[in-house]
């Protein structure tokens, strides 16, 4: 009787090896899809907020056109501040106030030119874009007025100093899978019609991925950009 | 292999978006820059005066548009030969034709500017309809040019800027 023909010792530790080498590899190459999927997914949500959001405040600041006016409001009472004239722009500073650029604010750089915020007075109303930090997550929030948004008649409490009054709502622009970093607005204003400088903004923001320093790398991304609008006519 | 395929893309597109921005920030400069020499009230400031050379006579000038073509970068300061005393935002000649260095992150990428004809037709000067025409017209062109893992990459974007206070 012939005795059955197996495999040596020898031949199955060479194929479990060569099974091992293959299988190793395969998940080497599927761990790298999966890995390199996620950066494409970040990195493309990163730069689409990004720009999402710039070209958003460019379309307004764009629109930003008109002269506006400045007002008290006291209760039901509201009273005009004669003194500003504001054209197209005006920003605000980190208690939401009126800031109001230097004439060196044309100079990029300058630490004293950094805003918080821009009210924009465009065709449509007020527009309020503002940086804010809510539960350490920094975001860009877009306001209106609710009540009367087509008014280009910005209205302020009655503290001092004279903050945005309780009528704007404000709702966050950006998804909550990013935040931004950014050293704010600057730019120049005009506040009355003796204004000689075409107003505009500059901006410069860096968006990443929500919690950045805490996360894997193919699980975050990171994109500054910067750029600069004006109005279109004034 | 894929994932250095992967990350270069994602490069790309990240100083391709930078990139454009960066022109645009350039192309509102002029902007800017005209509008303010419509609103001025300074005589000397006619609209296409983009430019501020203060070794130069005259201090003021429209930027070349024929010949061998010159490139200018944006600069801002007090230039007190062209505006008088107030800070204005500006551009000079960049003599050596380097362009201007703009880092963004963790990359520099170069500015160049420089301005063409505007191409419209007819090229006449038309006040009463105020039509544009050459004299009202000039084209902007900025070249950012930037370089990602060895490789040279740029974006192009020209715009036409047009004097929109013709015939006042």
């Amino acid at each position: 009787m012939q005795a059955k023909r197996g495999f040596t010792l020898i031949e199955i530790l060479v194929a479990v090896t060569i099974f091992s080498f293959a299988m190793i590899t395969a998940s080497g190459i599927f761990s790298n899809i999966v890995g390199n999927q996620s950066l494409v997914a970040v990195s493309s949500d990163v730069n689409r907020e990004g720009q999402r959001i710039l070209r958003q405040i460019s379309d307004d600041t764009i629109n930003a056109v008109n002269t506006g006016s400045v007002a008290v409001k006291n209760g039901g009472v509201i009273t005009v501040d004669t003194a500003i004239q504001p054209k197209g722009i005006l920003f605000l500073d980190d208690s939401n106030a009126i800031a109001t650029p230097s004439s060196n604010c044309v100079v990029p750089g300058n630490p004293d030119c950094n805003f918080n915020g821009v009210v924009l007075f465009t065709n449509n109303g007020i527009r309020i874009y503002r940086f804010v930090d809510v539960s350490g997550i920094k975001t860009i929030q877009y306001g209106i007025n609710l009540v009367t948004p087509e008014s280009n008649q910005l209205l302020l409490s009655t503290g001092i100093p004279r903050k945005l009054s309780a009528d704007y709502s404000f709702s966050t622009l950006n998804n909550n899978s990013v935040e931004f970093i950014t050293n704010g607005f600057s730019g120049i204003s005009c506040y009355n019609s003796s204004c000689s400088q075409a107003p505009f903004i500059r901006i410069s923001i860096t968006t990443e991925t929500k919690d950045y320093v805490s996360k894997a790398a193919r699980h975050r991304a990171k994109i500054d950009l910067r750029t600069m609008i004006t109005g279109r006519s004034y | 292999m894929i994932n250095l395929i992967i990350t270069r893309d994602i490069a790309f597109v990240k100083g391709r978006a930078v990139a454009y921005n960066l022109s645009q920030e350039a192309i509102e400069s002029a902007r800017q820059i005209r509008d303010s020499n419509l609103i001025d009230n300074n005589q000397s400031t006619n609209w296409n005066y983009f430019i501020c050379n203060p070794a130069a006579t005259p201090y003021l000038s429209a930027p070349a548009t024929t010949g061998t073509i010159k490139y200018y970068t944006i600069t801002s300061g007090t230039f007190s030969s062209c505006y008088g005393a107030n800070p204005r935002i500006t551009m000079i000649s960049d003599l050596s034709a380097s362009g201007e260095p703009i880092t963004v992150g963790s990359i520099t990428y170069t500015r160049k500017i420089h301005f063409l004809n505007s191409g419209l037709s007819p090229r006449v000067v038309d006040l009463a309809s105020h039509d544009v025409t050459e004299e009202n017209a000039i084209r902007m062109v900025v070249d950012i040019t930037w370089t990602d893992s060895g490789n040279s990459r740029r974006v192009q974007v020209s715009e036409l800027l047009t004097n929109w206070k013709r015939g006042f």
